[in-house]
C-alpha cells in the first residue's frame, strides 16, 4: 500500500463506522494543525479498532519468523564462504526453493516478490491482498536491512 | 543465528510493518490524503518522522512483552498474541 502503490487504507482498515469516525479524526487533527505526535496517535487509535490491521500484525509475528530463518540460512553461508552473492542465493533457496540471480537490492525485492506465496504457506498465515501489501513492503525491507551486504 | 537476532529481527519487522500501515492511513487514504499533502513539507517531514519513531517504540514494546512471556521461542495462541498486539495499540494512541 503507501503512496507509491496505490491502495486505499480505507478498504485495508474495513469500513466499518467506528472505523470511519475514527478516521474523521485524523483529517480533523490535520486540519486543525495538532502537533505531528497527536496526529500520528489518532491514526494508531484507527489500527487499534481495526481486525484487519491486528490480523495483519498477528500475521508479521510469523512473517518475521520466516524472515529468521532466511536471514539465518544467508548469514550461515556468508560466514562460511564470505560471499554475498552466495549468501543472497542461499536466502532466495530458503525462501522460494529456486536459484534467483540478480543484483543484491533486486534480488531481495524477487526473493519476496516470488517467494511470498510459498512464506505464506510455510508460515501458515491466511491474508488478503491489501493485507500482503503491507506485509511484502515492510519484508523487502527488513530482508535489505538483515541480510549480508 | 541466535535469540538476540531473532528479538532483533522481529522488532525491525514489526516495525516496518507499524511504518506502512501508519503511513498508508495518511498517504493512501482519499479521506485524509488530499488534506496532509495540503501541509506544508516542514509539517509533513516532521509527520513522518513521528511515524518512524512511534512505530519503533510499538515494536519495541511489543516484543518486550512477547520476550517477557517466553513468545519469541515459543509461538503464543492466536487469542494472546491479538489481545497483546492490542494492548501495545491502546498504549500508544491519542484519543482527542
Amino acid at each position: 500500500m503507501g503512496s507509491r502503490r496505490g491502495g486505499d487504507f480505507g478498504e485495508f482498515a474495513g469500513r466499518t463506522r467506528s472505523v470511519g469516525a475514527a478516521i474523521q479524526e485524523i483529517q480533523k487533527t490535520l486540519s486543525e494543525n495538532k502537533p505531528a505526535r497527536i496526529v500520528v496517535g489518532t491514526a494508531v487509535s484507527v489500527l487499534a479498532i481495526s481486525n484487519p490491521a491486528i490480523g495483519t500484525l498477528v500475521a508479521t509475528y510469523k512473517v518475521s519468523k520466516a524472515v529468521y530463518n532466511i536471514a539465518s540460512k544467508a548469514n550461515d553461508t556468508y560466514e562460511r564462504t564470505h560471499d554475498t552473492n552466495k549468501a543472497i542465493k542461499a536466502a532466495a533457496g530458503e525462501a522460494v526453493h529456486v536459484g534467483i540471480g540478480a543484483a543484491r537490492d533486486q534480488a531481495v525485492g524477487n526473493i519476496v516478490d516470488v517467494g511470498w506465496t510459498s512464506i505464506k504457506a510455510s508460515s501458515g498465515i491466511v491474508t488478503n491482498e491489501l493485507q500482503d501489501r503491507i506485509l511484502t513492503s515492510a519484508t523487502k525491507s527488513t530482508l535489505t536491512e538483515v541480510l549480508p551486504k | 543465528m541466535s535469540n538476540e537476532e531473532l528479538e532483533r529481527i522481529m522488532v525491525l519487522n514489526y516495525t516496518n510493518v507499524f511504518r506502512e500501515m501508519l503511513l498508508s492511513s495518511l498517504k493512501a487514504n482519499p479521506k485524509v490524503t488530499p488534506d496532509y499533502l495540503s501541509q506544508s513539507i516542514k509539517r509533513q517531514r516532521e509527520v513522518e518522522e513521528q511515524i518512524s519513531r512511534r512505530s519503533e517504540e510499538m515494536a519495541r514494546a511489543l516484543v518486550s512483552r512477547l520476550k517477557a512471556r517466553g513468545y519469541l521461542a515459543k509461538e503464543p495462541t492466536r487469542q494472546a498474541l491479538r489481545s497483546m498486539i492490542r494492548q501495545v495499540l491502546k498504549e500508544f494512541e491519542v484519543k482527542e
